[in-house]
This record gives C-alpha cells, sequence and structure tokens, in this order.
C-alpha cells in the first residue's frame, strides 16, 4: 500500500487524527531534530525547539492550507523557532551536533575530520542568525535560493545577499593562519 | 554590488570576491562574460588566485560536512523526540467556528453532504429562533388603538354588566 504523503496525513490531523500525527512525527522527528541541533548548537534546546515545532503542526493543522510543501512549511516554523529561541536565549551552551558518536576504522582522518567539522561548527554558530539559516538550508538541507527565500520570508535576492555574506565571513573565518601553521 | 565586467577587462579584488561568493569557486556555473573577466584577474593576479583557493577550501568544508545525511546520533536523538510527543497530552486544536461546528457534527454522525445547504438550514433555524425570540419579547406589530376604544370593546366582548331595568 502506498504510503501516505504528508499533505495527506495533514488532511487527517486536521480532523483531529492522533495517529497521523505520530507517523508525521516520526517521519520528520529525527530532520527537525538535525535542523534546529546545527542550528542552536545545543542538544536540549534542540529538542524542545523540535517538539514544539511538532505542537505547533498539530494545533494550526484545521487552518493549514496546502499552497506550499509541507516541508517548506514545516521548516518554517523550526527555523522561525530556532531564530525566536537565539533571540531569548542568546548564549546557549554549543555541543559539537552532528559528530557520530564511534570513531570510523581510520582513527587519524577520524581525528582531522573531527577537528575540520568542529572548527566548521564554530565558524556557523559565529554567523549572525539569518546567514546561519541561510547556509543550512542551503547546504544541510540542500533546499533552492527559491525554497530559502519561502521557509526564511525574503526574496531570492535576499536570499542570496544572506549567502555571500556569509561565505564571506566563512571564508575569512576558515582561512589557514598566515604563517601556514 | 553590480558585477557586470566591460567585456575583456580583468574583475577587480573586490567585485572578484563578490562573484565567488555568489556563484560559488567553479567557474563553471558563473556567467559567460563575468568568466572571462575573472580568467583575466586569476591569470593575472596572485591575490586573486589565493581568494579562489580560499573559497575552493571553504566550499569543500562545506559540502563534506553539511551532507545532510543524518548521523546515528541525530536518528536517536529524533526518536528521544518522537517518543517524548507520544506522551505528551495534544492541545487543542486551532479551529474556526465554522470547523468546530463541522466537527461536531461529524462526530454526532450528522455531517451535511453539501455545506452551502447546511449554512442555509442553520440560517433558517437562526432567524425562526430570532423571530420567536422578537414576538415574545415583545416588539412585535401593534397598531396604536386609543385606550378608550379597547377598554370598550373588551367590556362590551368579556365584561358585559347586566342591563339595567331602568336602563331603557
Amino acid at each position: 500500500m502506498r504510503e501516505p504523503s504528508d499533505e495527506d496525513l495533514m488532511a487527517r490531523i486536521a480532523d483531529g487524527n492522533e495517529a497521523a500525527f505520530r507517523m508525521l512525527c516520526d517521519r520528520h522527528a529525527a530532520r527537525a531534530a538535525a535542523l534546529a541541533r546545527r542550528y542552536l548548537g545545543s542538544d536540549a534546546d534542540a529538542e524542545e525547539v523540535a517538539q514544539e515545532a511538532f505542537l505547533r503542526v498539530w494545533r494550526a493543522a484545521p487552518r493549514w492550507q496546502p499552497t506550499a510543501s509541507f516541508r517548506t512549511w514545516f521548516h518554517r516554523i523550526v527555523v522561525n523557532l530556532c531564530l525566536n529561541h537565539r533571540r531569548r536565549v542568546p548564549h546557549a551552551a554549543l555541543d559539537e551536533a552532528g559528530d557520530p558518536a564511534d570513531p570510523g576504522p581510520d582513527a587519524e582522518a577520524e581525528l582531522v575530520a573531527r577537528h575540520e567539522r568542529a572548527r566548521l561548527t564554530a565558524a556557523i554558530t559565529a554567523l549572525p542568525d539569518r546567514q546561519r539559516a541561510v547556509v543550512l538550508l542551503t547546504y544541510w538541507e540542500g533546499l533552492s535560493n527559491s525554497r530559502a527565500a519561502e521557509v526564511l520570508g525574503t526574496t531570492v535576492g535576499g536570499v542570496e545577499t544572506l549567502l555571500v555574506r556569509a561565505r564571506k565571513a566563512l571564508r575569512a573565518r576558515l582561512a589557514p593562519p598566515a604563517d601556514g601553521s | 554590488m553590480t558585477l557586470s565586467p566591460r567585456s575583456g577587462r580583468p574583475l577587480s579584488l573586490a567585485k572578484l570576491e563578490h562573484a565567488l561568493a555568489l556563484h560559488g569557486p567553479d567557474l563553471a556555473d558563473w556567467p559567460a562574460d563575468l568568466r572571462a573577466s575573472a580568467e583575466l584577474t586569476l591569470a593575472r593576479d596572485t591575490a586573486a588566485r589565493a581568494l579562489l583557493a580560499d573559497a575552493e577550501r571553504t566550499e569543500a568544508l562545506l559540502r563534506r560536512h553539511l551532507t545532510g545525511a543524518l548521523t546515528r546520533e541525530d536518528e536517536a536523538f529524533g526518536r528521544r523526540v518522537a517518543a517524548r510527543l507520544a506522551t505528551l497530552p495534544l492541545p487543542a486544536q486551532d479551529r474556526s467556528w465554522a470547523q468546530r461546528i463541522e466537527s461536531w457534527l461529524a462526530a454526532a454522525e450528522l455531517r451535511p453532504a453539501w455545506p452551502g445547504v447546511a449554512a442555509f438550514a442553520a440560517m433558517a433555524l437562526l432567524g425562526f429562533i430570532m423571530g420567536s425570540h422578537v414576538v415574545d419579547a415583545g416588539f412585535s406589530y401593534r397598531p396604536t388603538v386609543p385606550a378608550v376604544a379597547v377598554a370598550d370593546v373588551s367590556a362590551i366582548m368579556f365584561e358585559p354588566d347586566p342591563i339595567a331595568e331602568n336602563g331603557l
């Protein structure tokens, strides 16, 4: 049997169907939590944001209109909650999100990769909120500029401007030291 | 920043840096005239080549570590979120009044096949109730009749005095 689409599930959730809601949660929880972890840099905060995002989906389902895809709408909820969370708690503790729990077979390569990832995480964390959001939506979520613009409620030009600033800032932060060390 | 180069002229370093941030370090993705100007700059200027190398390194780092692939930790974290949500009581949903009535009718297995007809019937019922209420409250039309005339009529109809013996 064909798996129900997100839009099918939303129609059932709008009628108060809790089983459909649980199915939607199972389908999107890992992605939503992963995006929030990478945005906020804290597991506890990401868990709170991901839960709140799903509860908002439940509450708003009867009024949801399928004019945009569910994923775009849901991304928008998660990103907005992350932005609001950062405004409320600007100096959240930073974990290193996204590290595999166990090292790979090549310990040295894994060590280098961890070091690279840590530098990148720190550089992304230091970006202003909307630049960080656009970097994660573009690279982590793989969204096009127009989809990222829909999520962020801006224009494609606005996304390009944010991306240009973010890439310049990242390049400056990630450039190797001048002495080559 | 405008990037439109005059053809055959090299880009300034600032424009090259902006173009690298806008279009990425792969010159094949750039507009042809911009690419030609950038290639002139890169051929002549060491600083321009250093800019390109930095942009390539940063892009590679982003592509390598922000792949979008979920780690085992992400999967476990997602399961934890879903499990926690399953234990939480769900809040009331945001419904308009029309949706609440529709849900109530659906729960009572009275969901109308045609919402328009149902709306019309509801309005007719509302009109009937309001009409009855207005009449009961004494707001109905009453012609103004002199009190004396009313009194006279009621006297004749309901309180006929016995005709006095000497009345004639």
